[in-house]
């Protein structure tokens, strides 16, 4: 039974891994696309952990992936309408070669030094039957049992990390006024730019020449 | 046929693989970023075949921080490549290498 649900959740989550990287319409909408066959990984990947015991984990992943962190992906793919550089998006160059290779070099590797046999002893029976009973392994309980003993410290880190990181997001999000939305020519009106603040700071006369344009940029 | 940790570490190791095949090949900032969740994900699971195998429950834990990082991750670099495409209209992460110059 298990090995049953192991192929199928094991395959599925595969497959649609898969889809992200390689979408299977590759059109202006494949980043939408990309992010639902994510949560569709992320569900086989809950069916996994559900598979494994870990029962509140699988929640989690759930809540937590699928519901936050892939909703968050799914409003900001939406909000910048991504046209334009789609079509480069499935170029085979040489670099991309090299990085498949690596890539499935890594995987190869990892794969077959797996088959080590200390890897593949079977644990034993009694210690499944354990493993099976909710109210042992897994839960709520005995997790939160863990989080407030022995990683107390961590857990307390981890709300300073989450604190930090809603106060980057905030200012990294915010738009600055002092940056101009760059149109088309990106490369050479940044690299003037640049130059233009250079002189600015050297000498006066400079900054009457580059003013009308730099104010020409704003939005 | 039994599934014994070998498989599941396996299939950790090919979701690890798609992920970073994916970072590599894949030019969009945005399906860049949600391949590196893939690959947490794949450790995730390495984290809890191990712990299930090993009959305890640490490894439970590391994967609920691994999760919590993720999130952090996920919001910084999101607003990251929010401002990446508000200051250059693209989301192709090799045309942002202004700082290689």
């Amino acid at each position: 039974m298990e090995a049953f649900f192991f192929w199928l959740f094991g395959l599925g989550a595969v497959l649609s891994a898969f889809f992200v990287v390689f979408p299977p319409f590759p059109n202006a909408r494949a980043p939408i696309h990309s992010a639902i066959s994510m949560v569709v990984c992320f569900f086989f990947l809950a069916s996994i952990y559900a598979l494994l015991s870990a029962h509140l984990l699988a929640i989690l992943q759930v809540l937590v992936y699928a519901g936050a962190i892939m909703v968050l992906f799914i409003f900001v793919i939406m909000l910048l309408n991504i046209e334009q550089d789609e079509k480069e998006e499935i170029q085979i160059k040489f670099m991309k070669v090299v990085g498949g290779a690596l890539a499935f070099s890594t995987t190869f590797g990892i794969v077959t030094r797996l088959r080590d046999p200390d890897f593949l002893a079977p644990i034993s029976a009694q210690l499944v039957q354990e493993l099976q009973d909710p109210t042992q392994y897994g839960n709520l309980k005995e997790i939160g049992r863990l989080l407030f003993n022995r990683y107390l410290l961590p857990f307390e880190l981890t709300s300073i990390l989450l604190l930090v990181a809603i106060i980057g997001a905030v200012i990294v999000a915010k738009r600055d006024p002092r940056v101009t939305w760059l149109p088309e020519g990106v490369k050479q009106q940044t690299a003037r730019q640049r130059h233009g603040k250079t002189v600015l700071d050297s000498s006066e006369n400079a900054v009457q020449a580059e003013a009308p344009t730099s104010a020409g940029d704003h939005h | 046929m039994t599934i014994g940790l070998t498989h599941y570490l396996v299939l950790a190791a090919v979701l690890f693989g798609i992920g970073s095949l994916g970072v590599m090949v894949r030019r969009n900032a945005i399906v860049v970023f949600m391949c590196i969740e893939l690959m947490l994900n794949a450790v995730n699971l390495t984290f809890i075949a191990f712990s299930r195998f090993r009959g305890e429950m640490n490894g439970h834990v590391i994967a609920f921080f691994v999760m919590a990082v993720a999130a952090a991750e996920a919001a910084v670099g999101l607003a990251i490549i929010l401002n990446l495409f508000r200051t250059r209209k693209s989301l192709n992460v090799d045309e942002a290498n202004l700082m290689r110059h």
